[in-house]
């Protein structure tokens, strides 16, 4: 690259930055001289993390330019003085900024030239990391000629780009399958997944890992070496090891199985991950600059679609979740170090895994010792798995099992932090259960409730302490899926919603406060898409057809196939409850009930809307004979099923928005996207609902109440919506 | 040695909480159970049951005999997975069948002397996984192919190879000899059968009584508070809540047909009479016994007294009439003080021998230097809920399992004293006074 173009742009960029932009940058990016070593020290000032942000990129550029005029330079090293990271990656409110017009993206693009120059220094260049290495973090390690990394925990280097819609854009589709192959380098880039140090070495992506204590002198000690020899990397150098990609036409092999197993995931709704392999395959084995190019233009084109934007949304949501403590007050949480779960099925057995799992000691009681030996075994089956995947070892599963205390008895429960009833969904039951935990434990624990549909001011009703009773609602299976929802009861204590908040995020769960009303928020907006999936079986839809549609937009699993996971019997009892509290729109299939009389409970019971042989369903043609009770009252074609599965939801999400069940549109959309897996690159629920208007909404749902049933009736909240011509978000 | 009495004490001490976990026959129910997981299910539920906080427990002692290779101060591990905080000191004690009572004599120690005022204390063994050993032959091999210089080296030792060096050498059967004497410890059973001339009908009516009280004190519910249920280690799918070994059904015909182990020509002991190698755990905890009720602690009882001797190692079996003696003599109490005896029965004959030498005054005058007998040991105050022939001895577990039972059986029937005594491989005997007051 030529060097005196390069200062050119950089001149040309600095004008648009104000003054104290500048100067942070500059105290935030230093250079420092340890003999022949030149050192560059990350450091943003005022930030936890390193960002790459383009005032910083500046200062880089402007650094680099004055390392390349000074010939007392013989090597440099990058390396960051935050504790946990090393670059968190770009800085994103610039890429939001750049999709909304405000920034263009071709001073990002520009900014490429950064690492380029970085590249084409004369002089050898070392990135040593420790602490999170992500996106353009991990471009700019790429541009170095070697890399080191801690074996700490905290190392994770990735490319996480797509996660955000977008692909890597500072050479990252580039470098990554030069340095390290096609397949390795496609695993990364495609999934956004990042590795640790000592993966980050086996797969070639740094050259050496080593104990953080030691980075910084080793990288010293090795920097001056090449100082003396001046040695680069050298980019000639053959893939070494075995590779497909070296077998002729390997290379198609690999792009042609990525394709496939790419789009068996995402179903084409996914466009970031599909353009990052259309780009390499476009670029890989070219020449670097043609490359650079390509990949600069798909970026661009990426930063505009709906999914990016809809991504970066969602991320800022789940950041701000993080700051969420669930209450206004500044009380502070309480520390939870022992906790309990009353029962040991499938719910409760899942809380003591998870809290196990977390390093919390966890009694698990239930009333026999067969069903606790379920909850054990239930538990040591998922820590199993990890150590199959050698994502654990046995010491650490033992470790981890023996913090699950199991008992018959209510002993021990004087002295936990914490209880988790998960007892049958029975009101009179679980008032008798808080009213012994209330005389049980002393007074400063605080008790949960995982119901799902009861009253969590009903349930403390009996309690001397009401004020330390909340809701904990988890959803199944608890170790994947990853909302609460916290539900303040009539007396719940500011402290006592706050240490819910607190543990739910230390257990990995990302919690959202709910007020307490039938059904929360998920289940309450569910209930009614779970009853349509019922009533379009009755009108004769085939549940393949229901649950192809709703994948296709966007779904983690079809309706059906979630009903038979859930058991019927339980989705019955919700929708009963709901239907008791809202009337008419919830009210239930009559089939719902059949199934369940008939046994057919779902995957538990090996039949239930499907017949199931293991994780392979079957359709059912008998069943589907039986259930086709009515005829279509429109055509059902998978728009329409769409339709009618996603307004419902849409109906219901603004009810609860303007009753207050939740504070704000983002966290009907965070509950939706990590309660149900509602499709992310959609944005959330009430997002979706912004891309398609709410008039046209109501305009159809007025539509299907006429032709269909009354339960599709727009709600006032969307039809003022409707009415306003407003948009949940801006 | 004198014993230990209230003149090396400043504080008395009291036991608050015990618990262990079901004892099962090695190779049964627990096989797949490791000895520190038996310990701590025993320990996470003697902590839960004392409502205590892991961090007021000052220190952790659990008595061992087959070291597990993977846990060698087997004590700290337990303490660690069962929670305890990694600032609590842990150590590991050995005194074969009284490893878990030197535990207990550990506790008593530290607390009495004003070091320690609450103590964990007890016993684990998994018999089922004590190792097997490569023959000396085997580990020669090793050595010289690890020193080999070159592979041509290692070719030429690897050749002298034999099959036969590969039959391991049986921990377990090691264990249970006496290399001083070189007797198995059933064999020293047999001369105590033949001292004391206790004939084969005697050992076996001994034995179903053993588990003729055991089966009884299962039915009406004595081990309900004593015994908790161990979720199996290896895929914790199933649960054992029942000790493995008790026979509702055994009789003296059953007992009859079995033939002696040790001498099978002329003995009289045989699996059936003897106790069967064993799987289990034990966990107590101790507390200074004026905290213990400033605190509100339900207190089983107090150990103001024990005693550890030393005897014949052939007549290892001796060892509970010995170090009572001591104990009784050091503390001024007479066999007729105590309501209730737990005498560990590794042996039907070794208990009898025992039964025999305190109503002995040749015996007690000859090896206990006494003028009179000790008294007579009345089968109605002795092991009145059966005993190891029925239960098992997990060799480092049975020392605390004697004093919780003697225990709750004080609180049950309202006695004000028990004692709990144990013979010990290689020729010693351990005797602890419990009290009520």
């Amino acid at each position: 690259m030529e060097t005196q173009a390069f200062r050119k742009d950089v001149e040309q960029f600095r004008g648009l930055f104000k003054e104290d932009a500048v100067e942070t940058a500059k105290n935030s990016v230093r250079f420092e001289r340890r003999g022949a070593v030149g050192v560059l020290v990350l450091d943003l000032v005022g930030e936890k993390a390193n960002k790459l942000s383009t005032p910083i990129m500046l200062r880089l550029a402007e650094v680099l330019l004055e390392i390349s005029n000074d010939t007392s330079v013989k090597a440099l090293v990058l390396i960051s003085r935050k504790p946990t990271i090393f670059i968190a990656g770009a800085d994103i409110s610039e890429i939001s900024k750049m999709t909304s017009g405000e920034m263009k993206p071709e001073v990002l693009m520009k900014l490429q030239g950064v690492h380029t120059f970085l590249e084409e220094l004369k002089i050898p260049s070392i990135a040593a990391i420790h602490g999170a290495c992500m996106g353009g973090g991990t471009e700019l390690a790429l541009s170095c000629d070697y890399r080191m990394a801690s074996d700490a925990p905290e190392t994770r280097i990735g490319l996480p780009e797509v996660m955000l819609g977008i692909i890597p854009g500072w050479g990252g589709t580039q470098r990554l399958p030069r340095l390290i192959g096609l397949e390795k380098s496609l695993d990364l880039i495609l999934s956004g997944r990042a590795v640790d140090g000592k993966s980050a070495k086996k797969m070639g992506l740094v050259d050496k890992v080593l104990p953080k204590e030691y980075l910084e002198e080793k990288a010293m000690a090795w920097a001056a070496e090449l100082a003396q020899s001046g040695k680069k990397r050298d980019k000639t150098a053959q893939l070494s090891g075995l590779s497909v990609e070296k077998i002729p036409g390997g290379k198609w092999i690999i792009f042609d199985q990525a394709k496939k197993k790419l789009l068996e995931k995402t179903k084409g709704n996914y466009p970031a991950p599909e353009k990052a392999l259309e780009v390499i395959r476009k670029t890989y084995g070219g020449k670097l600059q043609e490359g650079l190019k390509v990949e600069a233009e798909a970026f661009a084109d990426l930063l505009v679609t709906p999914q990016s934007k809809n991504l970066i949304q969602v991320f800022y949501l789940t950041e701000r979740v993080k700051k969420d403590k669930g209450v206004g007050s500044q009380v502070v949480a309480k520390t939870i170090e022992t906790t309990a779960v009353l029962g040991a099925g499938l719910m409760g057995g899942g809380i003591a895994q998870l809290f196990a799992a977390k390093g919390l000691r966890v009694r698990m009681r239930d009333i026999s010792w067969d069903a606790v030996t379920r909850g054990y075994k239930a538990a040591y089956k998922i820590f199993q798995k990890l150590v199959d995947r050698r994502k654990m070892k046995r010491s650490e599963l033992d470790n981890k099992m023996a913090l699950i205390e199991g008992t018959t008895a209510m002993t021990g429960f004087g002295s936990v932090d914490l209880v988790v009833e998960a007892v049958v969904e029975d009101l009179a039951i679980k008032q008798k259960v808080f009213a012994e935990l209330d005389s049980l434990t002393k007074p400063e624990a605080i008790l949960c409730s995982n119901t799902s549909s009861l009253s969590i001011t009903s349930i403390a009703s009996q309690c001397k302490h009401p004020q330390r009773v909340v809701g904990m609602h988890f959803f199944s299976p608890v170790d994947r899926m990853p909302l609460v929802e916290v539900i303040r009861g009539e007396k719940s204590s500011d402290e006592a919603v706050s240490t819910v908040f607190q543990l739910s995020k230390k257990v990995g769960k990302t919690p959202i406060l709910v007020k307490d009303s039938p059904g929360f928020l998920v289940n309450r907006i569910l209930g009614p898409y779970l009853n349509e999936a019922v009533y379009l079986l009755v009108e004769g839809v085939r549940p393949t057809v229901i649950d192809d549609a709703m994948v296709k937009f966007g779904m983690p699993m079809g309706p059906c196939e979630l009903l038979d996971e859930v058991g019927l019997d339980v989705a019955a009892k919700v929708s009963k409850v709901l239907f008791g509290a809202f009337g008419a729109r919830m009210k239930p299939p009559s089939l719902m009930e059949l199934v369940v009389t008939e046994k057919r409970l779902g995957k538990k019971t090996g039949k239930g809307i499907y017949e199931w042989n293991g994780k392979e369903k079957i359709e059912d043609s008998k069943l589907t004979a039986k259930i086709q009770t009515g005829k279509a009252s429109i055509e059902n074609t998978t728009e329409m099923i769409q339709k009618r599965m996603t307004y419902l939801m849409v109906n219901e999400g603004a009810r609860c928005l303007q009753e207050g069940i939740v504070r704000d549109a983002g966290e009907v959309d965070i509950g939706m996207i990590f309660g149900t897996g509602f499709a992310p690159f959609r944005g959330g629920l009430l997002r979706y609902a912004d891309s398609v208007g709410a008039s046209n909404i109501v305009a159809d749902l007025d539509v299907f109440a006429a032709k269909i049933g009354e339960r599709f009736a727009p709600s006032d909240a969307l039809k003022e919506m409707a009415a306003s011509g407003k948009k949940y978000f801006n | 040695m004198k014993s230990w009495t209230a003149k090396e004490q400043k504080h008395k001490v009291a036991l608050i909480a015990g618990v262990r976990t079901p004892f099962a026959k090695a190779g049964t129910d627990l096989k797949e159970c490791s000895a520190v997981h038996l310990g701590v299910t025993a320990v996470r539920e003697v902590m839960a049951r004392s409502g205590l906080s892991p961090a007021v427990i000052d220190e952790v002692v659990f008595g061992n005999a087959g070291t597990p290779v993977d846990a060698a101060n087997i004590s700290r591990v337990i303490a660690l997975r069962a929670g305890l905080p990694q600032g609590t000191p842990a150590y590991t004690v050995h005194r074969n069948c009284a490893s878990a009572m030197e535990a207990v004599a550990q506790g008593c120690i530290k607390i009495a002397c004003g070091m320690a005022e609450t103590m964990l204390v007890g016993g684990t063994e998994s018999m089922s996984n004590m190792p097997l050993i490569y023959s000396e032959e085997m580990k020669e091999l090793f050595a010289t192919l690890n020193y080999a210089k070159n592979p041509i080296d290692k070719v030429k030792k690897a050749s002298e190879f034999r099959p036969q060096w590969l039959k391991p050498v049986v921990a377990i059967m090691e264990g249970l000899s006496d290399p001083i004497s070189g007797l198995n410890m059933g064999q020293t059973a047999e001369l105590l059968a033949r001292d004391f001339k206790i004939s084969r009908t005697e050992q076996d009516a001994f034995a179903l009584r053993s588990h003729r009280l055991t089966v009884e004190a299962k039915k009406a519910g004595r081990f309900d508070e004593e015994v908790f249920p161990v979720i199996d280690e290896s895929d914790f799918s199933s649960c054992v809540k029942d000790d493995v070994g008790p026979r509702d059904g055994q009789s003296t015909e059953a007992l009859g047909r079995l033939k002696p182990f040790f001498d099978r020509e002329n003995g009289t002991v045989t699996p059936g009479n003897a106790c069967p190698i064993t799987d289990g755990a034990v966990a107590l905890i101790l507390m200074n016994e004026a905290k213990a009720r400033a605190e509100g602690h339900k207190v089983f009882c107090t150990i103001p007294a024990f005693a550890f001797t030393g005897c014949e190692p052939k007549r290892m079996g001796m060892g509970p009439v010995v170090s009572s003696a001591r104990v009784m003599e050091d503390t001024g109490l007479a066999l007729t003080d105590f309501q209730v005896v737990e005498l560990n029965e590794a042996f039907a004959a070794q208990v009898i021998a025992n039964i025999r030498a305190f109503g002995s005054k040749s015996y007690c005058s000859e090896h206990l230097g006494k003028g009179q007998e000790l008294g007579e040991l009345n089968e109605s105050i002795l092991n009145v809920n059966g005993g190891a022939i029925a239960l098992g001895h997990p060799v480092g577990a049975t020392g605390a399992r004697l004093i919780l039972t003697a225990a709750l059986e004080m609180n049950r029937k309202n006695y004000n004293r028990g004692l709990a005594t144990l013979c010990i491989g290689g020729g010693q005997g351990a005797a602890f006074v419990l009290e009520r007051n």
